[in-house]
């Protein structure tokens, strides 16, 4: 019996939105186009198996996870060949059981690959040619980032990469027109994902506020969240020099089609 | 258009609907209204007329643009005795305000090169941009911020950023009475302990050009100011120790429930006679006084990049005026036939005191205050003189407006050199932030000359001069 031509590696990924330094430690960098977290790994697949992979699983919401880049590694840690840059999930759907629910799905449906054997290590690739790993590792950087899409990927070669199923989702936060000061709709599924989002959103117009993250606070009121985001304009002033002056008491919770609030807020500066 | 019944030249009524307790007056000339989206800025002049105590009117001026709580561009009045003070109606940046200084060259007598010099040691010598603080000085101590309540401006000249006659071209002297730092927050005090001297960002900036137009030859010459004359403006605030004091206060005035039944949160406040209120206005007169010193810093640093570069001498450099243009003050004023003490909120508005006001200093009493306009870092800016018309309560514009938002400006300059752009538009631009560049792109804001003229139309003020920017810093 013939057995059927797989192609290329597929997996399932997640691209982000971020803030990407204005140069990296090297010039031979993978294409912005390319660069994504990858969830799992599908291997090669017959034709049936990968339409079949069109159909994988949506995350549990649409609502899209954000976390932040903390540093570039050479990985794999042993005996390096790449640079990655780390990342660590602070809001969102954990991709962990995102990743768990996608291996049985997969295994439910008789798609046969290598099962991971490692836990899930967040982390973006964005150099494989002859890395200098000590250059990169001594020029680090911390930037946000929020996850736009869900994509089956399968590789092209080269560090090319082609989209064959995209689920989009809900972004944190988005800039809006605001005539005197900026301004955001922030969504979460909680006060405290709203805090956290809109400090994920301040720090994409002034990375230092990414350092002062506040992920554990205990929240139990719109004007908390206010009265909290001002606490860290202020340390941030205070350190390193904030171009915000305050959050205003403004705007109201809404609920949008999708079951999460959303917030406008407005920043002074 | 937008309910507006006109009653004067470039006056119009927004009727009185619902619980607000006045109407609002918005200065403007059809031009304006027909050109600038009016529709949120007039919705927060009517939130703003349903504050306890507001006498006459909830007032806009042409450059009025949608801000938070009250609209940048908005006069409120409170009786002293039964109305409110609003810290939202101040604004983050107390006393923010701009001050016009001359030389005695023209900006022709210095050639490119010295331009280019001149600007960068402004540059050096100012900080501006974010976190650019004052580097090398000595923080702030308990017994600076002391003196500072109590002196007002009084306290850099005497350290030595300045001279003595500074002090009377600064509104009320460069001091407000009444500043008390007990009502402060140590988190204010350590925001501002290395700010003074500083542009910070947004919208502040330092900029030199030339006086391209004078309109009233007599006024002109009585403030020193001729065509062609080489002028620098300064516009900044209380930095960072005044954006805490307004966030401490609206905080504890959220938290005691003050903003119930307001229509909006941000317009949160106290009766002025109250503890809470009183303990506001003591916070505020301390940043505004804070603001001036920084403001006559700045002029310090400029005078001594001028003597450096130029080799001009640094008293030769005459300050015209500093106006606050985010404050609250008491002021007396005719209501019904009789003189009353008011709290006048000005939020992104300018005092416009006219002649023979006793609150002027001898050099304006024949004139009139000078009332600063600036434009955006292209067209123009002007400096007129106040008429102290009693319909706004003596106020006037405090620039052009904005017409954009920053983020519509950003993406409309998006893959354009903007410093180049402007570069060839004979306008030399320093920043440390690109995006302030494109945010403050002088597309983003409204003609000045359009707000001028509605002023001038609603005798708020008269022109006295026109300028024009050449050498810009923005934060």
């Amino acid at each position: 019996m013939r057995e059927e031509k797989k192609t290329n590696r597929l997996f399932i990924g997640a691209s982000v939105v971020t803030v990407w330094p204005n140069a990296f430690p090297s010039e031979e960098i993978i294409k912005e186009r390319n660069r994504h977290i990858t969830i799992l790994f599908l291997d090669g697949q017959d034709d049936n198996s990968k339409n079949l992979l069109k159909t994988f699983p949506k995350p549990e919401s649409v609502l899209s996870m954000a976390g932040f880049f903390s540093k570039y590694i050479g990985l794999p840690k042993r005996s390096p060949h790449l640079v990655a840059m780390e990342g660590e999930m602070i809001t969102g759907i954990n991709l962990e059981n995102y990743r768990n629910q996608l291996l049985k799905w997969s295994e439910s449906q008789g798609i046969d690959f290598k099962k991971p054997k490692r836990p899930f290590y967040p982390h973006l690739t964005i150099c494989r040619k002859n890395p200098d790993i000590s250059k990169w590792e001594s020029e680090q950087i911390k930037i946000p980032f929020y996850v736009d899409e869900i994509n089956l990927y399968q590789s092209m070669g080269n560090s090319e990469y082609e989209k064959l199923k995209t689920y989009s989702l809900v972004p944190i936060f988005e800039e809006i027109s605001h005539t005197a000061d900026i301004a955001f709709t922030i969504r979460g599924e909680s006060l405290q994902s709203i805090f956290i989002n809109a400090q994920i959103a301040l720090s994409f117009v002034c990375n230092s506020f990414i350092d002062f993250l506040e992920t554990n606070k205990e929240i139990s009121s719109q004007d908390q969240i206010i009265m909290q985001l001002n606490k860290i304009i202020a340390n941030v002033d205070i350190e390193v020099g904030s171009p915000f002056k305050a959050v205003s008491f403004h705007g109201s919770f809404t609920k949008s089609e999708n079951g999460f609030y959303q917030w406008e807020m407005i920043v002074d500066v | 258009m937008y309910d507006l019944k006109e009653i004067g030249p470039a006056l119009f009524e927004l009727p009185k609907t619902g619980n607000m307790k006045v109407p609002g007056l918005i200065v403007a000339t059809e031009k304006l209204i027909n050109n600038v989206d009016f529709a949120k800025p007039l919705e927060q002049v009517r939130n703003v007329a349903h504050l306890p105590g507001i006498v006459n009117y909830s007032i806009a001026m042409p450059d009025i643009h949608w801000g938070y709580g009250f609209p940048i561009g908005g006069v409120a009045a409170m009786d002293l005795e039964n109305g409110v003070i609003s810290p939202g109606g101040v604004g983050y940046d107390i006393n923010c305000g701009v001050r016009l200084a001359i030389a005695p060259i023209t900006l022709k007598e210095l050639d490119e090169r010295t331009q280019g010099q001149l600007i960068y040691k402004i540059f050096d010598l100012v900080p501006s941009g974010v976190g650019r603080g004052q580097k090398n000085s000595h923080s702030l101590k308990e017994s600076d911020y002391e003196k500072i309540a109590q002196m007002g401006v009084k306290w850099a000249v005497e350290k030595g950023y300045g001279f003595q006659e500074d002090i009377e071209h600064i509104e009320s002297n460069g001091f407000i009475n009444g500043a008390d730092m007990s009502f402060i927050s140590e988190l204010a005090k350590k925001r501002g302990e290395k700010q003074l001297g500083s542009i910070g960002s947004g919208n502040h900036f330092l900029e030199i050009g030339e006086v391209e137009e004078v309109f009233d030859f007599e006024t002109a010459s009585k403030w020193n100011i001729e065509k062609n004359q080489l002028y620098l403006f300064i516009h900044t605030g209380s930095r960072g120790f005044g954006h805490q004091v307004c966030g401490d206060y609206l905080d504890q005035y959220i938290d005691k429930g003050f903003a119930e039944g307001l229509p909006d949160k941000q317009l949160v406040s106290a009766p002025i006679q109250s503890k809470d209120g009183k303990a506001y206005f003591s916070a505020m007169a301390g940043a505004a006084n804070f603001a001036f010193n920084n403001r006559q810093m700045v002029l310090h640093a400029v005078r001594r990049a001028f003597k450096e570069v130029c080799n001009i001498d640094p008293d030769s450099i005459k300050l015209v005026y500093d106006v606050c243009h985010n404050i609250a003050k008491i002021e007396e004023h005719q209501i019904n036939d009789s003189l009353k003490k008011l709290c006048v909120h000005r939020k992104g508005a300018t005092r416009a005191f006219g002649p023979k006001s006793a609150e002027l200093a001898k050099d304006f009493q024949t004139t009139g205050q000078p009332v600063l306009v600036p434009g955006d870092m292209l067209r123009a800016s002007y400096i007129l003189a106040g008429l102290g018309n009693p319909v706004t309560f003596g106020s006037c514009c405090h620039g052009a407006g904005r017409a954009k938002s920053r983020h519509q400006s950003t993406n409309a300059w998006k893959g354009t050199n903007v410093v180049e752009h402007m570069q060839k538009k004979g306008v030399r631009v320093l920043a440390s932030s690109k995006r302030t560049i494109t945010e403050e792109m002088y597309d983003a804001y409204k003609d000045v000359s359009d707000v001028v003229e509605a002023v001038e139309k609603a005798s708020l003020a008269r022109k006295v001069a026109r300028l024009r920017p050449h050498l810009v810093v923005k934060g």
